[in-house]
């Protein structure tokens, strides 16, 4: 193991963490095209994790039970605005996506995980916030973990090796 | 290469269907089944009659007043949910453990198998066509040679690699090409054994072949649920997502990638509910 972090927290399909706590880690299970987003601020030690699966949430916005950590135009700033509750501040949190695989496609028709990326690296320009590091596109499956201690990534990949992002 | 015969008695050494469960399934064929017929066949099954009482007893179906009766339960819950319970009752027992070859966790392969099933049965509504449980049921079960291949992939391992990585070969090819045998293949072997209808070995055997004009609706929603159950990540397996998309088939049914979109919105959801329901849950490493 590459962590000797103490609390695990896992976020689901379509959620989010944010925490403040430096012993914990929090994870992010079998990424395929969906993305995971993951800030953090090292003054404050305060870090986020958001699984997300679609780019525009669209006309889903209206229906009911409707969830926006579903969509990267709806998710995206909520988890930001998780985290300043914290006391985290957005000139110092360092940004970092993985994910976003793609199935074997020429035509591009089920590249979600391109479309994904290109919303989130629009949406960030629109915001300046810059991405510092990323792990994105292929065909591996990705399980991430963010280390609150000192905001190390660790990325697991679908045939098991870890890596450090 | 590995001897075709070693692979076959692992087939064999597989613990079977219960019967209750496939004595009930060929129940649910039969149209003039009443609730009572299968109340009697399951009545002896624990499992199977706590889940049916379980999920009655649910907030899903916020009933006043609580259940005990299995053939009143029956009657609530519907053919199609029991078909469901069934099933999910009938093959946890090989889904749930540890798939070591395919670097799937105990769970793994069952939350994917599950996955894939929950997205068959949205595609067939979106697309509104009715499931007569048969595509649910495929779907469920198409990766079920996985459980058999594992330990094959374990010892090939290096060589499948290096020819999906390198070559570019899809998984399902290296298998074929390195072991002799793919998961596919292994799957429909192990559901004829069981006694599985043709529609539903036919769908499991060609998830992976190339999408021909005449293909079966089974075997259609069969492949694209499961592109889609990869796509939605679930499984941190070792071959991810190396597999050929299957937009022929999509554009033959007309699904945009609008309606792809869609379709994995809902079924996030309703994947949740059934996990929680059935209280699946993946161990992770």
């Amino acid at each position: 193991m590459l962590t000797s972090s103490k609390r695990v927290i896992t976020v689901g399909i379509a959620e989010m963490e944010v925490s403040d706590d430096p012993d914990a880690t929090l994870v992010t299970y079998s990424l395929g095209s969906c993305l995971g987003v993951m800030i953090y601020d090292p003054v404050v030690h305060v870090g986020g994790l958001l699984h997300i699966m679609l780019p525009e949430a669209n006309a889903e916005k209206s229906s009911k039970g409707f969830n926006p950590l579903k969509y990267v135009d709806t998710g995206v700033p909520m988890l930001f605005k998780e985290a300043y509750k914290y006391g985290a501040q957005k000139n110092r949190m360092k940004v970092s996506v993985a994910g976003g695989a793609q199935i074997l496609d020429d035509s591009g028709f089920f590249n979600i995980g391109k479309r994904n990326m290109a919303t989130l690296r629009k949406l960030f320009w629109k915001n300046g916030v810059m991405i510092e590091k990323e792990h994105v596109e292929g065909t591996v499956s990705r399980t991430v973990r963010l280390h609150l201690n000192d905001g190390k990534i660790t990325i697991k990949l679908g045939w098991g090796e870890e890596i450090v992002l | 290469m590995i001897k075709f015969e070693e692979i076959l008695k692992k087939i064999e050494y597989l613990p079977p269907l219960p019967v209750v469960v496939s004595k009930a399934l060929s129940k649910l064929n039969d149209p003039k089944a009443t609730p009572d017929d299968l109340a009697e066949i399951i009545k002896f099954d624990q499992a199977v009659t706590a889940n049916v009482l379980r999920l009655c007893n649910s907030s899903y179906f916020g009933l006043r007043r609580t259940i005990t009766d299995i053939n009143e339960a029956l009657i609530y819950i519907g053919l199609v949910r029991f078909r469901e319970i069934l099933v999910l009752s009938g093959t946890g027992q090989y889904f749930e453990q540890k798939v070591s070859g395919y670097e799937l966790n105990k769970g793994e392969l069952w939350s994917y198998s599950l996955s894939s099933a929950v997205i068959a049965d949205e595609i067939c509504n979106i697309i509104e066509r009715e499931d007569n449980g048969s595509v649910f049921l495929a779907a469920l079960l198409h990766d079920i040679g996985k459980v058999v291949l594992s330990e094959f992939v374990t010892e090939t391992w290096d060589e499948i690699r290096s020819k999906v990585e390198g070559e570019g070969y899809t998984f399902i090819e290296a298998e074929k090409e390195v072991i002799g045998y793919d998961h596919a293949e292994l799957g429909a072997r192990i559901l004829k054994l069981w006694g599985f209808s043709d529609e539903i070995i036919n769908a499991v055997k060609k998830h992976h072949e190339p999408a021909q004009k005449n293909d079966s609706f089974i075997e259609d929603i069969v492949r694209i649920s499961d592109n889609l159950s990869m796509m939605m990540g679930y499984t941190t397996s070792i071959d991810g997502l190396a597999y050929h998309g299957y937009e022929d088939i999509c554009r033959k049914y007309n699904i945009h990638q609008e309606t792809l979109d869609r379709i994995m919105g809902i079924s996030v959801e309703k994947i949740k509910k059934i996990e929680t329901e059935y209280g699946i849950s993946r161990e992770v490493a």
